[in-house]
C-alpha cells in the first residue's frame, strides 16, 4: 500500500477498530500502548512521551449527529 | 477539463470499517478517517474527513485544554449549526498537520465535553484544507487521496 511512512498511521490502517469500540487508544512508536474509556487519561499519558510520534485514536460505537 | 494527478504524490488515508449501534442494532459502516496533527505533527488524532462540513471542529474538553488551547478565552463563542441543531464553539486558528504539510486552520472548538461513545476528536471540514488539497474519495478502494494543489 502507498501510505506515507508513518508508524502511527500504519498501525491505525491495520487496526481492527471493532476491538476498541468506545475506547480511546494511545499509539506510541507504532504500537498500542494505552487504552481506556477516558480520552483525557490517554492523552495525558501520550503527552508525557517526549520526542516520540504518538497518536490518540477514539472509536465511537454510537450513532452521532456528526455522521448520519 | 481533465483531472490528471499522475505527476503528484498524494497523502493517503483509509476508509475504516466501524461498528455502530443504531436503534439497538449493530451496523457496520465505512468511514473516511485521517490522522492529523494538532499543534504538532508529533501528536496526531483521528479525524473524520467530512466534505459536508464547512469547518474543522474539535473539542476544548479535553483536547484543547490539554494542548494549551483556550486558556485565555473571552467574550462569547460562535454558534455553529449542524444536523442536531446549534452548538457553541470558539474559533481559534491552530497549526494542523496533514502528513508533513502544515496548515494554519481555524478550528471551531466545541464547548461541550467530548463523548468517546459518539464523537470523533476532529471533524476535518473544507475551509482551507479543501482549498489546499484536492481531496479524492475512492470508497470502492477504501482510500482517500489528498493531492496538494
Amino acid at each position: 500500500m502507498r501510505f506515507q511512512n508513518d508508524k502511527a498511521l500504519n498501525k491505525f490502517v491495520n487496526m481492527d477498530l471493532s476491538q476498541y469500540a468506545g475506547l480511546a487508544v494511545g499509539i506510541v512508536g507504532g504500537k498500542i500502548q494505552f487504552q481506556d474509556p477516558s480520552p483525557q487519561k490517554v492523552l495525558k499519558l501520550l503527552l508525557k512521551q517526549k520526542n516520540k510520534d504518538v497518536a490518540l485514536v477514539c472509536i465511537p460505537n454510537r450513532k452521532t449527529a456528526m455522521c448520519i | 477539463m481533465v483531472l490528471d494527478y499522475s505527476e503528484k504524490v498524494p497523502i493517503i488515508f483509509p476508509y475504516k470499517e466501524c461498528e455502530i449501534f443504531i436503534s439497538g442494532k449493530l451496523e457496520k459502516v465505512l468511514r473516511p478517517l485521517a490522522l492529523v496533527g494538532l499543534t504538532s505533527k508529533n501528536i496526531k488524532f483521528d479525524a473524520l474527513i467530512d466534505s459536508g462540513s464547512d469547518r474543522t471542529i474539535s473539542f476544548l474538553d479535553p483536547f484543547g485544554y490539554e494542548l494549551g488551547i483556550g486558556d485565555d478565552l473571552s467574550g462569547e463563542p460562535d454558534e455553529i449549526g449542524g444536523l442536531s441543531g446549534s452548538e457553541p464553539a470558539w474559533p481559534i486558528h491552530i497549526d494542523l498537520f496533514v502528513g508533513n504539510r502544515r496548515l494554519n486552520v481555524p478550528v471551531h472548538w466545541l464547548t461541550r465535553k467530548f463523548d468517546v461513545q459518539k464523537d470523533y476528536p476532529v471533524i476535518l471540514g473544507r475551509k482551507i484544507i479543501f482549498d489546499y488539497f484536492d481531496v479524492v474519495f475512492r470508497q470502492k478502494e477504501k482510500l482517500i487521496y489528498f493531492y496538494k494543489r
